[in-house]
């Protein structure tokens, strides 16, 4: 077996490592060639790190005996996670020059196991949008078709995942910016159970809605980075005390619910649905049962998630007020200095985000708007449990259609967020979703599909989601710049 | 949304819009209310659910020995001085 960074996989490394078969600076130091590769092209990365430090530690924890599957791993972050004294700029003006004070939890536990940092990931800024055409920095490239996106808000952490440069990424997911980009590239992408992932130290967006997740090339690599993932953390408010996770158990075969007028609704690729009805079929063979079902309201998630994460996103950044961190414009009174700042540190998605949720929280205008979307939620989120009393999970598309073309929905807001039609759901619902790589389009741009759990079903979502993986033979395509 | 609507928003928002920039606000959040409006349709009367997100408190005590971690964050204000953060005049003399 020789090293390659397009095929070795994690597991494979860890023992080339322990078996001295190759050095953590060696494999880090091909990863970092291929990134030096494709970034002109590609835009992956807003900063690539010097790992010397990293790569030490990793090969101390080896050499003594200490390593875990993750030491001397790379690994690709989204650039709105904090590691102390880079930047994290969530890839906006506002914070170009923020460096990171400290490390998030997540990362925390991750450098403890060794695991190397390539750099930080281009994402749309503060992770709103699904293309990265919203970055302040200029968008990624998808490295299967330089012409088209690679999904957002986390395209740039696929796109490093996607290019070889790593081996895992993390992104954050608020409304499907996880789950869209691994589709969109080809790889595998969990968006946690509410609750169960700290985000301490993540720039928040919408404060009910984020989660931090992995990206991988392969199910069992994505539940190895998970398992470091889930964890109680003092720090995070929303972070769920131990013995309040009751994990499913993974079983033989799964049931497995198509919402068949949610997913067949116009706007939906006949490509997409081709290739889901093949993925159902091939999810019979492998011995699972397909059922339909109905999930009420369930096709309003996205005008509630229209109502909810704005309002949450208005609050949440609020704090930039061009006093305590990020950029300042002088102005002659502090509201001045606020707005100025914020005018010129703030890209146009950003605004009419925060525009909007200051609209529906305003008066006379909140019952209409905000607690209604919040009665929806709640309807939806009791009509997904009692959906999950029947079935195991909930299938769909993860898309409505493959990777478009950059500016083909940038000058229409309401045309980008409809690509995040099927994925926003279980963000309204707090239940786990995974999206895998099911087959292509009519352009040779990966598909994925989706399938959403009740709360704590991960375990048995990825024992599923591995039985889908084997059955749907998702060949990786060399990319155009391999 | 009239333009005057939308610079009260704006003013709200504490975000200083150019001409232009008012004008494409104004037809995009037209465009997304005209989307979010369908959620009126929405019957909910015979649902009781409720979800409603917990507080959860802790003591208002300081948990970090760092202090360290405290200049880095001095570090970030744009304005600065000693340990202390800058701010401008809110009361007119």
């Amino acid at each position: 077996m020789s090293f390659s960074i397009y095929t070795t996989t994690i597991s494979e490394l860890h023992k080339m490592f322990v078996e001295k078969q190759i050095s953590v600076s060696d494999a880090i130091a091909e990863y970092r060639k291929q990134a030096e590769k494709i970034n002109p092209e590609i835009h992956a990365y807003l900063e690539l790190f010097d790992t010397t430090d990293m790569v030490v530690y990793a090969q101390e924890l080896i050499d003594t005996g200490r390593a875990t599957l993750l030491t001397g791993i790379p690994i690709a972050v989204k650039d709105n996670i904090l590691i102390s004294g880079h930047i994290a700029s969530a890839s906006s003006k506002m914070l170009e020059n923020h460096t990171a004070s400290y490390d998030a939890t997540i990362i925390a536990s991750l450098k403890q196991q060794g695991v190397v940092f390539m750099g930080r990931t281009n994402m749309d800024e503060f992770a709103m949008g699904s293309s990265t055409e919203n970055s302040a920095y200029g968008p990624t490239k998808n490295p299967l078709d330089v012409t088209r996106v690679p999904g957002g808000s986390s395209g740039g952490s696929a796109a490093a995942l996607a290019s070889h440069t790593a081996l895992l990424a993390l992104g954050t997911d608020t409304g499907g910016s996880i789950r869209q980009p691994a589709s969109f590239c080809g790889l595998v992408g969990l968006m946690p159970t509410y609750g169960t992932v700290s985000r301490y130290g993540a720039i928040a967006m919408g404060s009910s809605l984020d989660q931090i997740g992995p990206f991988a090339k392969s199910v069992s690599e994505a539940k190895l980075l998970w398992e470091t993932l889930v964890s109680h953390d003092a720090h995070d408010n929303s972070s769920l005390p131990d013995k309040d996770r009751n994990w499913l158990e993974p079983k033989k075969n799964y049931t497995l619910g198509v919402p068949k007028s949610f997913i067949s609704g116009e706007g939906v690729s006949e490509s997409v649905k081709n290739n889901f009805t093949e993925v159902l079929e091939k999810a019979k063979q492998a011995g699972h049962t397909i059922v339909e079902i109905d999930v009420p309201l369930i096709e309003y998630s996205l005008p509630v998630y229209y109502i909810i994460m704005p309002a949450e996103v208005s609050t949440n950044l609020a704090r930039f007020d061009g006093v305590r961190y990020g950029l300042r414009i002088s102005g002659d009174t502090p509201d001045h200095t606020m707005s100025l700042s914020r005018g010129a540190g703030f890209g146009p998605e950003t605004k009419r985000r925060i525009m909007l949720g200051t609209y529906v929280l305003s008066h006379g205008y909140h019952d209409a708007y905000y607690q209604k979307a919040i009665n929806v939620r709640n309807a939806i989120k009791d009509a997904c449990a009692k959906v999950f009393e029947k079935v195991d999970y909930i299938i769909t598309p993860t898309t409505p259609s493959g990777a478009f073309r950059f500016g083909e929905k940038s000058e229409n807001p309401v045309e980008m967020y409809l690509s995040d039609l099927f994925t926003v759901p279980a963000n309204i619902a707090g239940i786990p979703a995974l999206s895998l790589p099911s087959g292509y389009d009519e352009h040779h741009m990966p598909l994925g599909v989706q399938l959403m759990g009740s709360r704590f079903s991960e375990k048995a979502l990825f024992d599923c989601a591995e039985s889908l993986e084997k059955v749907l033979h998702y060949e990786r395509i060399p990319t155009t710049l391999s | 949304m009239e333009l005057h609507d939308m610079q009260h928003l704006a003013k709200l928002s504490r975000l200083a819009l150019s001409d232009e920039e008012m004008v494409r606000m104004q037809s995009d959040i037209t465009s997304i209310l005209g989307y979010i409006d369908q959620i009126g349709k929405a019957d909910v009367s015979d649902v009781t659910a409720t979800h409603d997100a917990v507080n959860q408190v802790r003591e208002d005590v300081v948990t970090t020995k760092d202090a360290s971690i405290r200049d880095r964050i001095m570090d970030q204000a744009p304005h600065a001085q000693d340990d202390f953060i800058q701010v401008q005049q809110i009361i007119s003399r």
